[in-house]
This record gives C-alpha cells, structure tokens and sequence, in this order.
C-alpha cells in the first residue's frame, strides 16, 4: 500500500483542530443545520433566532451523533429465552407482524431454540394476540410460513429447520430482501426477527437493503451473538478458513472496517481475532439501527476462562480469575464502534489523529516485517479507502545459524523501538479524537512495544542459549535437566512457545530469561505501561485482547529421527468443512448488564 | 552339586509363579475374597482354554459370585471354544450361571437367548444383592420383552435398594428412550421419597421441565440422604440440567443439614450448575465449623467467579484449619494474588494431614520460595508426600526455568530403589538448584 504520508501529516494537524469531527460526518437533514450552523460566512447566523437554532440543532445532532454508536442499539443477555420474549413480546406490545427469519446453525440448536420459543408461545398464549408470526428459513428453498397466529405450525416450522443444521457461511442480508415482500401490505407494525448466531459477516448491497427495508417501513430486530474485536479472519493464513459465497463480501468485526494491526512476529494468536468486542457484527448493527429496531447480543453462559487462546499459560492450571477481564457497560459504551454508513464511518476515522497516527505506525511497521498485514485502509482525500489485499510479509527467522538471527532481531527492535515512540509522542500530543481510536491506538503501541521484546529476547537467546542448543556438537546436560535437543533429532529451525500476559508482566519477572539485567529493565518498563494501559482500558475488550497478546520463548524445533512418517491423514472434505470457521476464545464473564459476572 | 540346587531352586521358583489350573480352579470356589479374586485375575490373565471344561464342572457348586466370574472368564476365551460352554451353562440350574451365560451370548450375538434372562429374573427366592449382581450383567441389552421383565421388578412394596439405583440408572425407566412413563409411575405412586426424587431427576434430566418443581418440592420436604442426593445429582449433570427451582430447594436446605459431606456435594452441585446468584448461602459456609465445608465453600465461590472480600481471605488464610487455609490460598493465587504461599509453606512444614494438598498447591504457585521446600519433602517417610513433592517440584522448575528441559523423575530412582541412590539423586538436584537459582536463563 501506498500510504499518502502528506495527506496523513495534514489529517492529523487538521483533526488536533478540528471538533465537530463526528457532527461533521452526520448524514440526513441534521447534516445540512449543522453545515448552516457552522458556516462562517453569513452574518444572519448571528442572529437571535438563528443562534438558538444553531444550539437546537447542535443537542440534536449531538444527541444523533450519540445513536451513531452501536450502544445505544445493543441489548446485552446469556439468557436467550428473555431475550427471544422481549424481542418478540416488547412491553408496549403493539399490533404486529412480525416475521421470524432463522438461521440454522448448530450453535442455535445447541443453545435449545426450538424448545425455549415453544416456552415463550406457550406462556404468551393470548387469544386477543396483537402479533402475527411468520417463519423463514436462512437458506431454505421453501415457501416461508406465512404470518398467522398458528403456534404449532410456527414450532413445527423452527423444529423442522433445525433437525439438520448446517454450519456454512449464509448472506443473512440477501434473506432479508427475499422476506421482504411477504410483509408488503400487512397490518400493524411490520418487523422482521433475525436470529442469526454464526453468519452476519457476509454482505451484499447492505445500504440497498437498508432502503428497501425503510420503504416498506420495515423494522429488524436482531439476535445475534457478539463480533470478535475489528476481526480480519478471512485475511488470516487460513486458521479460520472461509469460502464466501460468489459476490458477496467478508466482513467480520463489530466496526466497519478492520481498525487493528494483526499478525504481529512471533503472536501465534491474532488477538482480535479471539477477543470478543462486546458488539454484535457491523453489518447486523447498522441494519438493526438504520431500520428503527434494537440488537441483542446473546453471550452463552459462561465458558471457562482460557488465559490464551490456542497457547499455554505458565502461570497457571488454566484456574485463572483474572479480575480485568468483564467488560462494564459504561466503558463499552465509550469505545463503541459508530454503526452509520461506511462513507461516514470512514470520513470521521479519516479526521481522527488517534486512527491517523495508528495507520502511519501500521504502515511503517509493516515496512519494517513486523506483522504480517498492511493497513486495511487507506487515505483518500478527506475519506478512507479500502484496501483489496492487506497480506504483508513478515521478518522470518529460518535456518539454525544464532548469529544471523541476533543481527537482524536486533535490527527488527530498533525499528520498532522508533515507530512506538513516534506513535506513543502522536498519542500524547493528539487533541479531540475519539475514546475508541485512542485505545486502538494505545494497544498498538502495546503491540509494537511487546513486539520488540520478544525481538529482543530472541536476540538474547541465540546470542547466550542458541550457541548451547544449536551447536552440532551438543553439550551434555546433568540432571535433573534432559538436553533441549536429543540425540539424533536433527534441527529444523527456530521454535517459539507464546506465554499469555494474562496474569500481567509481573510473573514473567521471576523466570529465568535470557538478557540479563537489561531485558529485566525492559520487562519492568513493560510492566508499568502494562498497568497504565489497563487504567484506561480495562473492563473493554482492548484489555482483553492486551491479555492474550504473549511474550515468547525459544527453542530449536527439533525433527524426529529419521524413519518412515506416518501416512498423511485427509481432512474432512465438502464445502460445510471449508467454510466452518472453528470455535475461538470467549469470554467467561462478562455480557449482561453492567459487569460482568456472568449472571444466566 | 551346585547346578542341581540351581535347578532346584529355578523349578521351585517357576513352581511356585505358576500355580496349576486345577489349583486355581479350586481357588475360585474359596470363601476367603482375595483367594478367590486372585484366582480369577490369574485365569483371566492366562488366557487358556484348558480351563472351560474345569469351570463347566466346578460353576455350579461355587458361590454366586463366583459363578458369575466363571461365565466371563470363559466369555473372554475365543468365540469358537466358549459359545458351546456359554450354551450348556445358559441351561444351568443356577440362575447366575444361566443369566450371565445368556448376557454372554447375547454379547455374541446369539439374540434368541432373551427369554432365558428373563426367567432368570423371574426366579423366586433372589435376595436384593443377588438381584443387584444379575442386573448389572443385563445393562445396555436393548429388548422390549426385557425391558418388560425390568419394570415389573420396579414394584411399590421393593424398598430403596441396590436393585432399584441399577433400575433407574439406565433406559430402564426411560431415560435413554421410551417415553418416561416408568418413571412418571415411580414418582406419582412410590411411598419412598429418596425413589421419587430420583425418578423425578431422571425425567428432569430428559427435560421434562414440569417436574423441576416436584423435584424441589421433595427436595424441601424430605431429608434426602448422601446416597440419594448422589443419585438425583448423576442424573443432572448427565442431562446438564440445573434448573433455578432445584437450586432455590438446595438453597433452603443445605443451612439446615447436619451431614458435612452431604453440604459438601450440595455445594459442589451448585458450583457445577455455574449459577451466580442466590449464592449467599454459600458465603454463609465460609463461616461453617467443618473445614472441609469451608473448602468447597471458598473453592465453589471462587468457580462461581463471586468476589471474596480481601479480609475475609486473609482470615480464612490465618485460620487454624488448614483445608480452609489452602482453600483462600488458592483463591488468592487465582487472582495474582500471591500471598497465601507462605501460609502453605508453613502446612508443608508441619504435621497436618493437609500436607500433601499443601504440595499440590505450592507446586501450582512455580515458586523459587517453595523450591527448599519441596527439596526437604523429596526425603519424607511417606511415598505419597515424595510423589506429590517430585510433581510439585517438576512443575516449579519447568514453570521458572522455560528454556531448559526436565526429566520427569528429575533425575530421581523409582520408588522402590535403595535409599541411599535416592539421597544421592536428592544432593545432585539440590547441587544444581543451588547453581541456577541465580539470575540467567
């Protein structure tokens, strides 16, 4: 990517200055006030009357610019039979017709649907019912049910479709326009449910259906489960692999586009593609916000705390309560992504000098193969501009030659020394930007600051353990130790175990690293800005995410003795198994109402 | 001369390793249980078909349980040489032989063989463990005329039994399949309580959600025993039932009960379910007598992710029960919160009979503070405390020193070796602790 660094240098001076930057992005009529309110050029905006509309226009777009955000639509619960009754029974109740669209996965017949909406029909048995039910199947060739008020066909319906639930990726928004015309003329206030745990990160003509959906005068309600934090997994070397249906396009996280540097040396986790955001995905948000209706996030009951996901913990039995890890919802509500149109999303991230400052040390780290991915975006003008491909070639560190290693590990943290301070002075000089681009920014810095230890430790390692464990002729080890490398194993090159910062920086003070004195000081200087970074950040899921970045360990990746291997075992085939994307990290607490404990 | 005493020691040795199979024939008939079970365990090790026509003749006198050892011993045998036996035996006169020859046969393949059971089942005179044993040899056979024969022995004058837990722990009334109706029968008519709160558990588990509140109900109104409780308990977690009316009954009634154990597995329960709230009865056994109630009590708090206040740990932490002591030892470890490892080094040191829990825990602190510890413990009297120290100590060493690999033993002899080696092995690891525990990698 060619990242327009003048442009860049120009949109964070403006933006330090600027701060209507939000109001500014507003669209509809409230956009043209605030235009009139602004302008500087007309003397009668001086006026009495014009002054007390400016102010008017002002608290409303203000109080618009609020419902921007994905809070003030999100409804947070573990218990998915209230939030199915509340979403099918609001209290105010009026007369409805209300259609059920279904998403057959297996997390939803495994979370018991069918029979918890059975509960919900039963209770709610009314003969005077205001509601009319319809049912629609995500992905069903069949006719929809339509609307009525026949309870046992509308279970018989949900039963039938989740006998045989599919695990593939499904465009929910395309469903949303089939529905649409079965609700064209009916009586009362017309809405559609979707029930979607799984799918919502695949898009077709999102704004169109919006329109669609407004013309009709058609609400969406949405229960859906929560997006992982500005997840790019589809851009990812294929850990979760994904097969998007032809013309549609993947998106995934709970903001409009992929805000974090992921695929940093050494991480094998991407962190915020395992760090639940608290929000549902932005596709499901906008529409539900755009079309008058609410979303609620459906969290399972509490999982157990993992201190990683997919690394090891060397701190713990995986018993871990780490007191950080709930998030609150006033804190969610201050980082929370805005669900407006992407033009707008993209032009108020364009004007933020936290998001400026982020994209310039993503740039430059990406130059420097310190991750694996480009920016997802770049500057175009006073707007952003998605990139198409984000791939990045990081620094590798093949072969078993220590010595190399050292010079451009070495080399490698010096780069990424220069980048987090420029970023961390961009930090401390930045004025208006907002909450959420400040902790993106921040845990960049963190990332940038973690990257260049492990670097450090890396060259620490081949410079005083590498000669002992790589060396041709291996030293003999007493017990109680084994030699790292056995005899006859040949070595393959370098081997890294992740350790999670989930119990802090503070234990890893104690273990017995390579580095000496200086790397302890580097530790202990990690560790304070550890504890800065949760004073600000903690209880959201940055701090979260923080938590599973890791701190590296090396070793030589040995090779077995030579012998005959072991026939490749195949992988299950067909489409469902490509486009199955595996379970990733949850929270253990967190999610309903404003901590976190995990209430049912 | 000496080649002849050589011989002679050599054929008494190989004498005296491999009894005969006449001998351990009459074995099996003893009265004595290790005899017996050693006989068994021998026979079957062996392997040998020489033993089928032994065992058609001795069976029939042997003890009931030993017939029914007889059956599988010969049951394991190749196909080809223990159906015809298991087909004489299935004619037995003895009830045990012919309905544990039949499950055999069954197992074989051999369908026909049902109504054979069936009247075994039927025979007059069975006592209630002798029932029990020939039930357990049924388990898992899916057959609608069996299934029958099952159910009738669920009988309003049969009171709570072995007979009746093995009847109710499996498809018999309905869990698996069926419609449940075995069960509905148990709790709407059975004058024993303990039976129709298990029969209400078992319809709970297969979500029958209307007799959550039936459950509760008995649960409130009647003191369910230990053995009981277990039993409604299995049932729950099998189906991961938890239902709020079961725990609210748990809630009134485990203030209330005099048995330690008994709170202990109510506590556990409701840990297990992972419901957070109404869990002030809980909080309320911090303060229990018992320190094995005050254990679960922290350990199920600590599950539940309910916050303990800070003083009430660093009480729980000076107190003189040493389980409850551990127990906020290891909340407070849970959340990085390291200052219950001295408390632990203290139990470690001393005569507790916590000690080798205290291990466990000191090993899941990898601390260099529980290293001379650890290292003193290497020598105790006791196996079980050597163990758990050589765990906690390799547990320690991997966890601080990750860029070093360990033996497992850590250099250790097995148990059993001279003590002299293990000493010796001891002052090596302690050597190379003493060189390493400074700064570097």
């Amino acid at each position: 990517m060619n990242l327009d660094r003048d442009a860049l240098d120009r949109g964070i001076r403006q933006a330090s200055t600027s701060s209507t930057n939000h109001l500014a992005n507003l669209r509809g009529p409230w956009n043209g006030f605030l235009r009139a309110g602004s302008d500087e050029s007309g003397p009668r905006r001086f006026g009495r009357v014009s002054v007390v509309r400016w102010w008017w226009g002002l608290l409303i777009c203000a109080s618009l610019a609020q419902a921007q955000g994905a809070s003030s639509v999100t409804d947070r619960s573990r218990n998915l039979e209230s939030t199915l009754e509340l979403a099918l029974y609001p209290p105010s109740n009026p007369e409805r017709c209300v259609m059920l669209l279904v998403d057959p996965s297996p997390s939803l017949k495994s979370a018991e649907f069918a029979s918890l909406l059975a509960a919900v029909l039963e209770r709610q048995r009314d003969p005077g019912a205001k509601l009319a039910l319809g049912v629609a199947i995500v992905g069903a060739k069949g006719k929809p049910l339509e609307p009525g008020a026949d309870a046992a066909a509308i279970l018989a319906a949900v039963k039938q479709a989740l006998l045989r639930p599919t695990a593939g990726v499904r465009d929910v928004y395309a469903e949303l326009r089939n529905v649409l015309p079965r609700l064209a003329g009916t009586k009362g206030r017309r809405e559609i449910l979707l029930v979607t745990l799984e799918n919502g990160d695949i898009e077709t003509r999102l704004e169109a259906t919006i329109a669609d959906l407004n013309q009709l005068k058609v609400r969406v309600n949405v229960i859906a489960r929560e997006a992982y934090l500005s997840d790019g997994y589809w851009t990812g070397s294929g850990r979760y692999r994904v097969k998007a249906p032809k013309g549609t396009t993947p998106t995934g996280p709970d903001a409009a586009f992929i805000e974090l540097p992921a695929g940093w040396l050494f991480q094998y986790t991407r962190v915020n593609e395992a760090a639940p955001s608290g929000f549902a995905m932005y596709g499901l948000s906008r529409v539900a916000s755009a079309t008058g209706g609410r979303i609620r996030v459906y969290s399972p009951p509490a999982a157990k705390h993992q201190c990683g996901a997919f690394v090891s913990c060397a701190f713990c039995e995986g018993d871990h309560s780490p007191p950080n890890e709930g998030f609150r919802a006033a804190r969610l509500k201050s980082i929370q992504p805005l669900i407006g149109a992407r033009e707008g999303v993209y032009k108020t991230a364009a004007s933020d000098p936290y998001f400026l400052a982020v994209l310039e040390a993503w740039d430059a780290a990406a130059r420097a193969k310190l991750l694996e991915t480009r920016p997802s975006v770049r500057i175009a003008g006073d707007t952003l501009a998605l990139e198409r491909s984000t791939a990045n070639q990081a620094l590798q560190f093949r072969g078993s030659s220590p010595k190399r290693w050292v010079r451009d590990a070495k080399n490698a943290a010096g780069k990424a020394d220069k980048i987090a301070k420029k970023l961390k002075s961009a930090i401390a000089t930045a004025t208006g930007g907002s909450d959420r681009y400040r902790s993106v920014a921040e845990l960049t810095y963190m990332m940038l600051r973690i990257t260049r230890l492990n670097l450090l430790y890396l060259a620490a390692y081949a410079k005083e353990a590498g000669p002992v464990q790589f060396a041709k002729r291996r030293s003999r080890t007493t017990p109680p130790e084994l030699p790292v490398v056995a005899k006859g194993d040949r070595i393959a090159g370098l081997y890294t175990r992740d350790f999670s910062l989930c119990h802090g920086v503070q234990p890893f003070l104690k273990l017995h690293l390579p580095g000496g004195a200086a790397l302890k000081k580097e530790l202990q200087e990690l560790d304070q800005e550890y504890r800065d970074f949760l004073r600000r950040n903690a209880h959201t899921p940055f701090a979260l995410a923080l938590s599973r970045m890791s701190i590296n360990c090396f070793q030589p990746a040995r090779l077995a003795k030579k012998g005959k291997r072991p026939a490749r075992k195949t992988s299950g085939s067909g489409a469902d198994s490509a486009n199955t994307r595996p379970e990733r990290g949850g929270r253990s607490s967190g999610g309903s109402g404003t901590t976190t404990s995990g209430g049912r | 001369m000496l080649r002849v005493v050589l011989l002679l020691i050599c054929f008494t040795t190989a004498v005296h390793a491999e009894p005969s199979l006449e001998k351990l024939i009459a074995e099996m008939g003893s009265k004595n249980v290790r005899t017996r079970d050693f006989a068994y365990y021998e026979l079957r090790r062996r392997k040998d078909v020489g033993v089928i026509p032994l065992l058609l003749a001795a069976a029939p006198n042997y003890e009931f349980r030993a017939q029914l050892h007889s059956v599988t011993l010969i049951g394991e045998l190749p196909a080809s040489k223990s159906l015809p036996a298991l087909r004489t035996l299935s004619t037995a006169k003895s009830p045990y032989l012919r309905i544990t020859a039949a499950a055999q046969l069954h197992k074989l393949g051999q369908k026909g063989v049902v109504p054979v059971m069936i009247a075994a089942l039927r025979e007059q005179g069975l006592t209630e463990n002798e029932l029990g044993y020939m039930l357990v040899r049924v388990k898992g056979i899916r057959d609608p005329g069996l299934g029958v024969a099952l159910r009738a022995l669920l009988r309003d004058d049969r009171k709570p039994s072995n007979v009746y837990w093995i009847l109710m722990s499996g498809s018999v009334i309905g869990y698996q399949r069926g419609n449940g109706d075995a069960a509905k029968a148990l709790v709407a008519r059975s004058s024993s309580a303990g039976i129709r709160a298990v029969a209400a558990a078992c319809l709970v588990a297969k979500r029958a959600s209307e007799y959550e509140s039936i459950l509760a109900d008995i649960m409130r109104t009647n003191r369910l025993d230990a053995g009981t409780f277990d039993r409604v308990r299995s049932f729950l977690d099998v189906g991961k039932r938890y239902p709020d009316a079961v725990l609210d009954a748990i809630a009134d009634w485990a203030p209330e009960e005099p048995n330690a154990w008994l709170v202990v597995a109510l506590i556990r329960f409701t840990a297990e379910s992972g419901r957070s709230k109404n869990t002030d009865w809980i909080q309320g056994m911090v303060a229990h007598t018992d320190g094995r109630v005050v254990s679960a009590a922290v350990e199920a708090l600590t599950a539940l992710g309910v916050p303990l206040k800070a003083e009430l740990l660093e009480k729980l932490l000076q107190s003189k029960d040493d389980g409850a002591a551990l127990a906020a030892a290891q909340n407070l470890r849970r959340r990085d919160d390291l200052s219950g490892l001295r408390r632990a080094i203290a139990i470690v040191g001393s005569k507790s009979a916590q000690r080798s829990r205290a291990i466990e825990v000191i090993g899941e602190f990898r601390s260099a503070e529980a290293i001379e510890p650890l290292l003193a413990c290497m020598s105790d009297a006791k196996p079980a405390i050597r163990d758990a120290a050589l765990r906690a100590l390799h547990k320690t060493l991997t966890g601080l020193f990750p860029y070093r690999r360990f033996d497992h033993r850590l250099g250790l002899p097995p148990e059993g070796a001279p003590a002299t080696s293990r000493e010796a092995a001891i002052a090596k690891l302690r050597a190379w602790w003493d060189s390493h525990k400074g700064d570097g990698w």
